[in-house]
């Protein structure tokens, strides 16, 4: 992979330098990565997507509403819980049944999404992530030199897959999870199990976060973002709250469908979203904290000041790269949630609400592990399915993905288009993207650099 | 908790991706067979949880298929994990941004010590995964060959892990009659 070498020398003329960063053809899918730069200074940055991501919405339409929690699942094979919970909340909204819906099951919710949380935080934090602040090509190479903190992630992401387990009947697309709450609730004997592991594993995941805001050198990209997440009055963001931004968005669950427009882009498959009238914004573990963070479990606000100290930042924090800490923050939490909630179990009165169709419409988010994924649905007299939306996270934060590479290119440079396109890839990790959630991801490979006057 | 089977046979594919399928397809043969020293996992589209299934094994067998460039699809591959003639697998390409390929799960295994001893890749070369049906009409019978490769190698296993355990220590005998 050479450097670009071809440039005119005409100081008239601007130089002009293009990287881009194609996928490998594979079977899954692909994105890609194009950067146009003028004398150094970003023209065009786009994050191409190759497949479509919403092939969910139409498959749901004439189906049973009973059916959408596990067809929606399968748009996710790290975050089904997400899809799960956002149909069955939006459902309920549809099916006029919302507020019917018993604390005890409002609680195995929680747990569940805490499960998911800890397996898809901590999978992207030390797999993924990790290796780009370490100087390692992958996980793999890393694991060489850092044995001891991959098999303590390991056993973390391991909790957090048997916390799903236990709520919805196995780790990957629960089946365990139906709209009015749970086909059976977990038995207490399975439940209690899990409570020593877990007082245990969110003091080891305290001494791992304050290992990663100490030990790591974040790069400074500071912008300023529209950070939107759900903003529950007396709990950190999981499935209920109302929707708000640092920028004075604050709506209802069922109107922030009306809030934000998707529209296409030329190169992406994938829809883009913005707030009307304003712009792109971010959802996620950073959006979250900096709206929430007065509401962290006690174990993990008590991590805050030590963290803020050691990436020299008070909240809020203005830098995606400062994602990492955030999710680090997050997994103690739902380690020290999941763990009083497991400590206190007993079985509910009933796992699930009845429910009976009727027509009407419903939209509702809840916090994905990347951030707001909002579904809304409409229903016949029937229950059957007339009409679908799913707006997941990746997709709304994508615009502002490509505002960061934009952001991010002047301090391109000076370096090799491999080195360029390594500090590309390792910014839009920071959002931990789901591309097109379902079997399609993202990966980079040099194909072709040109530098050229005009 | 039960006692943990000493071979683990880890499947991986989509069941919904043509030929893709092979290794789900291997799974639900086998999972009839009453085989005492046999756990079989289906990964299917998430090999990121092999390393969890891996602790206390001594032999593990990974069921996938793979586009082998140089190789004609239709055909079974039996393969020492180890060797280094091993075909690039289908799943090793199918990293995610928030998953891990089977491969990778296996490289990060042996880094961490837990990768078994007894390693092999039962592998269906295939021309493509598409999704939706059909499976090509080679499938079933090189289905059936993997069934038999990988029973194979559990009666041979299971005999040398007998004989291991029943092999007398000499070392102790020398020193009673001292």
């Amino acid at each position: 992979m050479s450097k670009s070498s071809n440039s005119k020398t005409n100081e008239d003329k601007p130089h002009v330098r293009s990287i881009a960063v194609g996928a490998l053809a594979r079977v899954e899918g692909e994105g890609a990565l194009r950067l146009e730069m003028e004398n150094d200074q970003c023209v065009q940055a786009r994050l191409d997507i190759y497949e479509p991501p919403r092939f969910f919405e139409a498959l749901l339409r004439g189906r049973d509403f009973r059916e959408v929690p596990d067809i929606a699942a399968r748009i996710c094979g790290i975050c089904p819980v997400a899809y799960q919970m956002g149909a069955c909340h939006a459902m309920e909204r549809a099916l006029g049944v919302f507020d019917d819906v018993d604390p005890p099951i409002r609680a195995l919710r929680n747990l569940a999404y805490c499960g998911e949380w800890i397996e898809s935080h901590v999978l992207h934090m030390f797999m993924l992530h990790l290796p780009d602040f370490l100087g390692y090509e992958s996980v793999i190479s890393m694991t060489a030199d850092h044995g001891p903190i991959v098999k303590r992630a390991l056993s973390l992401k391991k909790l957090g897959n048997d916390i799903v387990a236990l709520v919805g009947g196995r780790a990957v697309h629960p089946v365990g999870i139906c709209v009015g709450g749970f086909y059976r609730a977990p038995v207490p004997e399975a439940a209690a199990a899990l409570v020593p592991r877990l007082k245990q594993a969110a003091e080891d995941m305290a001494e791992l976060t304050i290992f990663l805001a100490e030990k790591l050198t974040y790069p400074q990209l500071e912008r300023d973002y529209e950070f939107v997440a759900l903003c529950p009055e007396d709990e950190y963001p999981m499935n209920l709250g109302r929707i708000q931004s640092n920028k004075g968005l604050d709506v209802d669950q069922e109107e922030f469908g009306n809030a934000i427009e998707e529209k296409q882009v030329e190169h992406s498959t994938a829809l883009h979203a913005a707030i009307k009238g304003r712009g792109p914004y971010v959802v996620g573990p950073l959006a979250r904290l900096n709206l929430n963070h007065g509401k962290l479990h006690p174990r993990a606000a008590e991590l805050l000041p030590g963290v803020c100290r050691a990436v020299r930042k008070e909240l809020p924090w203005n830098n995606n790269f400062l994602s990492l800490p955030a999710r680090a923050l997050e997994t103690v939490h739902a380690l020290a949630v999941a763990h009083d909630i497991l400590a206190h179990y007993a079985p509910p009165a009933r796992s699930a609400i009845a429910i009976s169709p009727r027509a009407g419409g419903g939209g509702h988010g809840t916090e994905a592990p990347r951030g707001i994924c909002w579904h809304h649905y409409r229903i016949s007299d029937e229950g059957i399915v007339l009409a679908a939306r799913i707006v997941p996270p990746t997709s709304q934060n994508q615009s502002s993905i490509e505002q960061d590479l934009r952001a991010l290119a002047p301090s391109l440079a000076a370096l090799g288009d491999e080195e360029a396109a390594l500090r590309c890839e390792h910014l839009i990790r920071n959002y931990d993207p789901c591309i097109s959630c379902s079997v399609h991801f993202l990966k980079f490979s040099r194909c072709q650099v040109q530098s050229v006057g005009r | 908790m039960g006692e943990i089977r000493p071979i683990l046979m880890a499947a991986c594919g989509n069941p919904d991706a043509s030929d893709d399928a092979f290794g789900p397809l291997v799974a639900q043969r086998l999972a009839h067979t009453a085989r005492p020293e046999l756990e079989i996992v289906d990964l299917a589209l998430n090999p990121a949880d092999l390393l969890h299934c891996l602790e206390d094994r001594r032999a593990l067998l990974v069921v996938d298929a793979a586009m082998v460039p140089g190789v004609m699809p239709g055909r079974l591959l039996d393969l020492d994990y180890r060797s280094d003639a091993r075909p690039l697998l289908l799943c090793e390409r199918a990293t995610s941004t928030h998953g891990l390929g089977l491969s990778a799960q296996l490289a990060m295994a042996e880094a961490l010590g837990w990768l078994p001893p007894n390693v092999r890749l039962i592998v269906a070369t295939i021309q493509d995964a598409r999704m939706g049906p059909p499976i090509s009409s080679a499938m079933p019978s090189i289905v059936s060959e993997a069934v038999r490769t990988i029973l194979e190698w559990v009666a041979r296993w299971r005999s040398e892990f007998d004989a291991a355990e029943v092999t007398p220590d000499y070392s102790k005998s020398h020193r009673k009659r001292e």
